[in-house]
């Protein structure tokens, strides 16, 4: 019983806590929009809400958008993860490129992506192409930072270590480097899928005709905020469907993962 | 503490003496914020006039007219959410507003048309002829359910083609002539100054053109009410003085502008708002029969907007608007003198 940690959490009452207070915050907010409290014009109202997006699911009009959103977020996410690692690695193996390139990573990641988008509007046109390049501008950087970053934090004893075991550079990668900058980049692979869906969605916002961005741009057009919230609240569970699906495959790939205590 | 109650006794006499009284309250202009999704288009012409004219300061008005990035929705939503008390802006605003509960009036037309054009890039010449053509391709509205994508809608429908069976997307208003060139729409509903500028540099044609009455008529089949000046009922009930004082200011605009040659115009309007002068003048001219002498809001024009906005679904198959909820011109009919 007198464990020195702090006391055992116990998860029921977590998740009791957690559906309580849901709960609580729908109810205030249905019986604030219905008592006249509230404007349901400028908040909605809960039961109106479920009620769309069920409607919305019904007629299969919100599948056909959010898979639009989904490939041109997987499409950027993938490319600009690809690309983040291979040039994060390749600085982490080149330091004399690192420190060429790096004013203008530092540079190019301060400039503000989601103004630039009607730009990449008009450089790569109305379709797939141009939230795709925007998705890939917000991924590339989260992705290659944690790479470099994962790559240069090695354990010196244990790079050291398997030289001296005869590790020739491929045997380097493939069983040291890779394995522990895995970690790091799962961990930004998580924060850059919200970061994906912003880039898609903010694209299909300024110009396109269909998809999750085109839903709430247009809801938003006709004073709707029941379709604006909507739609957020689809997106919302998308991104949470895309993180526990990241959190399986982070636990099957990083077996290596030092056990941190 | 005695002084600092002599300081809070100095304080009130120094507002008493100040705030009211006769002669103070006759030149301290009341303030009114008007809020205009773009003052460089012309439909907004009327409200950007009467400023620049000084025809809102001669009634007693301080009219502060705030440019709203986003355009004429965001201008509703401003005006919905109490930001401002007025915003010039295409009545379908006011019927999206009462599809979601909110009523908002329309208390002066600024224009009596839509004026707006459908252009067509030149290298599709040969293949759209006639708005039938336009099935599967991709055509551009300035924003999604903005007034140029309900317009189109119309237009597709009345050629009996499904609004499903063309790929509307929203281009934006000042990019949609490059949106043409670079071939991201075959066509585009354009608005002015881009349509007259388009056509003018070779580059398009118009497919349709209802800057002109007969354009209007041949495009829609009736009168369409374009851009008006809205604000809310509770606006109304609080400050019917104001609301008069703002119309006759604009019914006293749109008179200068039907009796105005274009030329006369860019000359009067500040150089940023008009731009190159030629260009304005050619614009204004062909846009000319835009404007109403009368300033009247159309009941006609009104229900048949109400039309197009069905098309989409964005007024509900079952639900019924009575134009007359939209629009009061009472105050343009005191203005005028009836």
């Amino acid at each position: 019983m007198a464990t020195s940690g702090p006391a055992k959490i116990s998860w029921a009452k977590v998740r009791l806590w957690r559906g309580v207070l849901l709960g609580a915050f729908l109810l205030l907010w249905e019986v604030a929009t219905r008592r006249g409290w509230v404007d349901p014009f400028f908040v909605s109202q809960p039961t109106v809400l479920a009620a769309q997006i069920f409607d919305w699911i019904r007629t299969g009009f919100i599948l056909r958008h959010l898979l639009v959103t989904m490939q041109e977020t997987l499409i950027g996410f993938l490319l600009g993860t690809l690309l983040g690692v291979a040039v994060g690695f390749t600085f982490a193996r080149w330091q004399m490129l690192a420190h060429i390139f790096d004013p203008l990573m530092v540079a190019l990641n301060a400039m503000p992506r989601v103004v630039l988008a009607p730009l990449f509007i008009l450089w790569f046109g109305l379709g797939l192409l141009s939230k795709v390049v925007m998705v890939i501008s917000l991924v590339f950087f989260v992705v290659f930072f944690s790479t470099y970053t994962g790559i240069r934090e090695v354990d010196r004893d244990l790079v050291n270590n398997a030289r001296i075991l005869g590790a020739n550079p491929r045997h380097m990668i493939r069983h040291v480097l890779l394995p522990s900058a895995l970690t790091w980049i799962f961990s930004s692979l998580r924060t850059s899928v919200g970061f994906a869906l912003i880039g898609a969605v903010v694209g299909e916002y300024l110009g396109s005709h269909e998809g999750m961005g085109y839903v709430i741009s247009y809801a938003e057009s006709m004073f709707n905020a029941t379709g604006v919230l909507a739609g957020l609240l689809v997106l919302m569970a998308a991104v949470i469907a895309i993180d526990i699906a990241l959190k399986r495959l982070d636990a099957r790939f990083s077996y290596w993962k030092p056990i941190l205590k | 503490m005695p002084m600092l109650l002599r300081l809070i006794v100095a304080v009130l006499v120094l507002f008493a003496v100040v705030v009211p009284g006769g002669p103070a309250a006759s030149w301290a202009a009341e303030k009114v914020t008007v809020g205009i999704g773009g003052v460089g288009l012309m439909v907004y012409l009327p409200t950007v006039l009467a400023k620049s004219k000084g025809f809102f300061a001669e009634e007693g008005l301080d009219v502060e007219i705030l440019d709203i990035k986003g355009g004429g929705s965001q201008a509703a939503s401003a005006l919905i959410g109490g930001s401002v008390d007025f915003s010039a802006n295409a009545i379908d605003h006011a019927i999206k507003a009462k599809v979601q509960k909110k009523d908002l009036v329309a208390v002066h037309a600024h224009v009596r048309l839509p004026v707006m054009g459908l252009v067509v890039a030149n290298k599709y010449k040969g293949e759209i002829k006639s708005l039938a053509d336009l099935k599967g391709r991709p055509v551009g509205v300035t924003s999604p359910g903005s007034q140029t994508h309900m317009v189109l809608g119309y237009l597709l429908a009345k050629n009996g083609v499904k609004p499903d069976e063309v790929k509307i997307i929203g281009a934006g208003g000042n990019t949609m002539p490059l949106a043409i060139e670079k071939d991201s729409v075959h066509a585009g509903m354009m608005v002015d100054p881009f349509f007259t500028v388009f056509l003018k540099q070779g580059k398009g044609y118009a497919l349709v053109d209802m800057f002109t009455a007969k354009g209007t008529l041949d495009a829609m089949g009736g009168e369409v009410q374009g851009t008006t000046l809205l604000t809310r009922p509770d606006v109304i009930a609080k400050k019917p003085a104001t609301v008069q004082k703002m119309v006759n200011a604009l019914v006293k605009a749109n008179k200068l502008i039907t009796s105005s040659s274009g030329e006369e115009l860019a000359k009067t309007l500040p150089s940023e708002l008009a731009g190159d002068p030629k260009l304005y003048a050619e614009s204004f001219e062909h846009a000319r029969e835009a404007f109403p002498p009368d300033s009247l809001v159309s009941r006609e024009g009104v229900a048949r907007v109400i039309e197009t906005m069905r098309v989409f679904e964005a007024v509900p198959a079952g639900m019924k608007i009575e134009p007359e909820s939209l629009f009061d011109n009472r105050y343009v009919q005191k203005a005028l003198g009836r």
